[in-house]
């Protein structure tokens, strides 16, 4: 059952999203931010630093897809009188979850590819990908990692009862936190034993270093740590899914926090 | 003069998939007297509504012409809408972060209804529909009853002569129906024209002068809410509890129709003749029958036999 | 034109409970303020990142200055289509324009106190500076380029009613082009001829260049003629949106897409 079941899941997950152009949205307009990065490069004469364009594109998206549209699945379900339905069912509810939150998150990977096509194709500057392997492995983990993360808000967001304020207060943080742009080096000393709590830092990191021709040092370790944040975010977003849907068959209801 | 008016009012839309355009109304021609309440009868998708967008000047008819007092809707819309009042039903409509006098001082603006004058009107208004102890609450936090009385309320900021209610009962519980139809009432006694949209037959039966059956965009019949039960049958017919057997020897009296299954698991006897009423209710007591009860089709009944069958045309 | 006041008015009590619903001052505060600060000081940081002079402090006056502009305001002109009181205002004997305007005009002031919390933030955490004669003229190029972006928003949100799906794409369209293309981050001069033809247009370019050239202590008038051409673009997107405000209701009449709920 597990396989029809994922499978069917992403499928459903494609369906909706094919349909609803706001679930595409970060896709769309966060990679556009790389016309603002990378034209402040090329006009310092610094497209030296255009790896660092790509990897904010790619965990913006990748966060946004996160933030915004992940994170809106649970809440979405409760509005559309669905989560009861889900709850009723003799499918695991977080097993559902994960698999679209995965398949949203997953398409935020969309924003590397985008930044790199509009580095070449508007500034000419073509970005090399020197470690194709330590690249693929970075998105993976990634996406497993932004997988988590999601899970774990859309979890918070749909017992909350304003998303939109914690939405907006969460993701600019991050990516300055996370040294998406502008490398943690950048903060202030009190603030960067912060960053690596976070896996948009280890995976800024890892983006760019994949992307110099400089051999990529411990890779196994920071691929780990962005493994490791993804999946206890990701554990936890499902143990208070759980606890969520255990209170809904109790009580008839969910209360709002 | 006619306060609304409709000469063969055609609407069509295109459709999709390039076959035949779709045709929500289709040659209909109404008169509504000034000062007469209307209904207007039919199931869903069968025009109601697109009637009153037209009348309402927010959709221009494909062919044919509307007036309001012998203004027409397309070329002096902007006449019409000082006149006229809008309310449809359902949650939709209000703003639901604003309270009910907010939102009426919001539409007497729009309505350039004097500032002096709209000080007088608003409360006035809260109070005819009930609202003045909410006055001050949000919208959001009202029932579906009380969000449909803002919507009269807000329908009447302007003072129209014409008034066009869309389904304005839709959702409500009998009771808050029954006061929103006694509002309607009063409305009428103060000379306004008053246009309603609905499938509700009570509804229908309860307030309108006429009711005009509408299906598949074509007007099928106006008659009375009488007039129209007298369509189907010109007489009283009969419900009773009681066995087969007894069902069969009522068929066989004289002045009886027919007697089949009735609504609630007993028997209908219907009628061909007044005069046969007495003699076959002496003979159900006769026979031992305790429950039995006498009425006239109701306007539900008219409209499934009418609308139901198609075939009729008056 | 009283009339037109008064229903301007009544619109902004609309758009006030629109705010409302989304802010409360704490959350205004640590949420959305948090969000414009670290977004702006990420750019500020990349000017410190690419090691040239005077960079940082370029980034640091466009990012204030158009901190948050372009936020909401398209959103709320599809708010009445949702709410379903778009046919009632068609229907109604006014014109819409001064309602919808009304509605709108809440999120300029929610772009004018992001962008003077910015100036005041960024200026504390960067160590920035400047001349204070000259910062004190700065507010009026944020709020005349603030009011110019709302007028660019009516025109964009009048649009928007007949594709409401695509309201929030269009927000971050403007916000991104306007950041981009309009002196925010880079010179006008770093783009094609054509695109900067383009950006004379936009709300936030002769703004921008206005604020910069007061911190930089240009003349007057040339400061002044700034100002007077961001008006103008202002006046411009005025004009169209009440022009495409109106023609699409009566385009709505006549397809029927004025839905009464």
């Amino acid at each position: 059952m597990f396989i029809p079941l994922v499978s069917a899941t992403i499928r459903t997950q494609l369906q909706i999203t094919r349909h609803n152009v706001e679930d595409l949205l970060p896709v769309i307009v966060m990679p556009l931010l790389t016309f603002v990065s990378m034209a402040v490069l090329v006009h310092a004469g610094r497209s030296d630093l255009a790896p660092n364009a790509l990897s904010a594109s790619l965990l913006m998206t990748v966060g946004q897809m996160g933030f915004f549209v992940a994170g809106e699945v649970v809440a979405a379900d409760r509005v559309q009188q669905v989560l009861e339905l889900l709850a009723a069912s003799p499918a695991s509810y977080a097993l559902v979850l994960a698999v679209r939150v995965a398949v949203l998150t997953s398409l935020g990977v969309l924003g590397f590819f985008e930044g790199w096509l509009i580095a070449g194709a508007v500034f000419h500057v073509h970005v090399a990908v020197a470690h194709i392997t330590v690249l693929t492995t970075t998105l993976l983990a990634t996406v497993v990692a932004a997988t988590g993360t999601a899970l774990l808000f859309t979890a918070l967001l749909g017992l909350a009862r304003n998303t939109r304020t914690f939405q907006h207060a969460v993701n600019g943080p991050f990516y300055l936190l996370g040294g998406v742009l502008v490398p943690i080096s950048y903060l202030p000393a009190w603030l960067r034993p912060l960053a690596p709590l976070t896996f948009f830092y280890w995976a800024a990191d890892l983006v760019r270093d994949s992307l110099r021709p400089a051999p990529v040092h411990a890779l196994g370790l920071r691929i780990g740590a962005i493994l490791v944040l993804g999946l206890a975010t990701g554990l936890i977003g499902a143990g208070v899914i759980g606890r969520m849907i255990d209170r809904l068959r109790r009580d008839g209801a969910l209360s709002l926090a | 003069m006619s306060a609304i008016r409709t000469i063969s009012l055609v609407r069509t839309y295109k459709s999709k998939d390039r076959s035949e355009p779709r045709r929500a109304l289709n040659s209909v021609s109404l008169e509504v007297e000034d000062g007469e309440v209307r209904g207007l009868l039919g199931p869903n998708g069968a025009g109601k509504t697109t009637l009153v967008r037209i009348l309402s000047t927010v959709l221009l008819p494909t062919e044919g012409g509307a007036s309001i007092l012998g203004r027409d809707v397309v070329h002096h819309a902007r006449a019409i809408r000082k006149i006229i009042g809008v309310a449809f039903g359902g949650d939709k409509g209000l703003y639901p972060k604003l309270t009910a006098r907010q939102t009426l001082d919001y539409w007497a603006a729009l309505y350039a209804v004097e500032a002096g004058e709209t000080r007088r009107r608003v409360p006035f208004l809260l109070d005819r529909v009930g609202l003045t102890d909410r006055a001050d609450d949000r919208v959001e936090t009202y029932s579906r009853g009380m969000k449909q009385r803002l919507h009269l309320a807000r329908a009447l900021i302007g003072n129209p002569r014409i008034l066009f209610l869309d389904e304005p009962t839709i959702g409500m519980d009998p009771i808050a129906a029954r006061d929103f139809r006694s509002l309607i009432k009063e409305l009428r006694g103060e000379g306004r024209t008053i246009l309603i949209t609905t499938h509700d037959m009570a509804e229908a039966e309860a307030v309108c002068d006429k009711v005009a059956l509408i299906d598949r965009g074509q007007l099928i019949t106006v008659e009375t809410p009488d007039g129209l039960a007298r369509l189907v049958s010109r007489h009283e017919r009969i419900d009773f509890e009681g066995g087969p057997d007894l069902a069969q020897q009522v068929a066989a009296l004289p002045g009886v129709a027919r007697v089949q299954v009735g609504p609630t698991g007993g028997f209908r006897v219907e009628l061909t003749q007044a005069e046969a009423l007495n003699p076959v209710l002496s003979h159900l007591v006769a026979a031992g029958v305790t429950s039995l009860q006498t009425s006239r089709p109701s306007l539900e009944e008219v409209y499934i036999h009418l609308v139901g069958d198609r075939g009729l045309r008056i | 034109m009283r009339g037109w006041l008064r229903i301007f008015r009544v619109g902004l009590v609309v758009g006030w409970q629109d705010f409302r619903a989304f802010w409360t001052p704490a959350t205004w505060l640590f949420g959305w303020l948090a969000r414009i600060i670290t977004s702006a000081a990420i750019w500020v940081l990349l000017g410190r990142m690419t090691q040239v002079p005077g960079q940082a402090e370029y980034l640091l006056v466009g990012s204030a200055a158009t901190a948050g502009v372009g936020s909401f305001a398209i959103a709320a002109a599809a708010w009445d289509q949702w709410e379903g009181t778009y046919p009632l205002l068609v229907i109604a004997p006014t014109p819409m324009a001064p309602a919808l305007m009304g509605r709108m005009f809440i999120w300029v002031g929610h772009w004018i106190a992001s962008a003077f919390a910015a100036f005041a933030i960024l200026m504390l955490v960067f160590g920035w500076r400047p001349d204070w004669h000259a910062l004190l003229a700065v507010p009026i190029g944020v709020i005349l380029l603030a009011i110019s972006t709302f007028c660019l928003s009516l025109f964009l949100g009048s649009l928007v009613r007949l594709a409401p799906a695509l309201r929030n794409i269009l927000i971050n369209i403007l916000t991104t082009v306007i950041v981009a293309f309009c002196g925010v981050s880079t010179p006008l001069a770093f783009w094609p001829r054509w695109l900067q033809a383009i950006a004379e247009i936009l709300p936030a370019t002769h703004g921008v260049t206005a604020i910069r050239g007061m911190l930089d202590g240009r003349a007057p008038g040339a400061v002044g003629a700034e100002l007077g051409l961001e008006a103008l673009v202002g006046l411009g997107w005025l004009a169209a949106a009440l022009a495409t405000t109106e023609a699409i209701a009566e385009a709505g009449r006549a397809d029927g897409s004025i839905e009464f709920s």
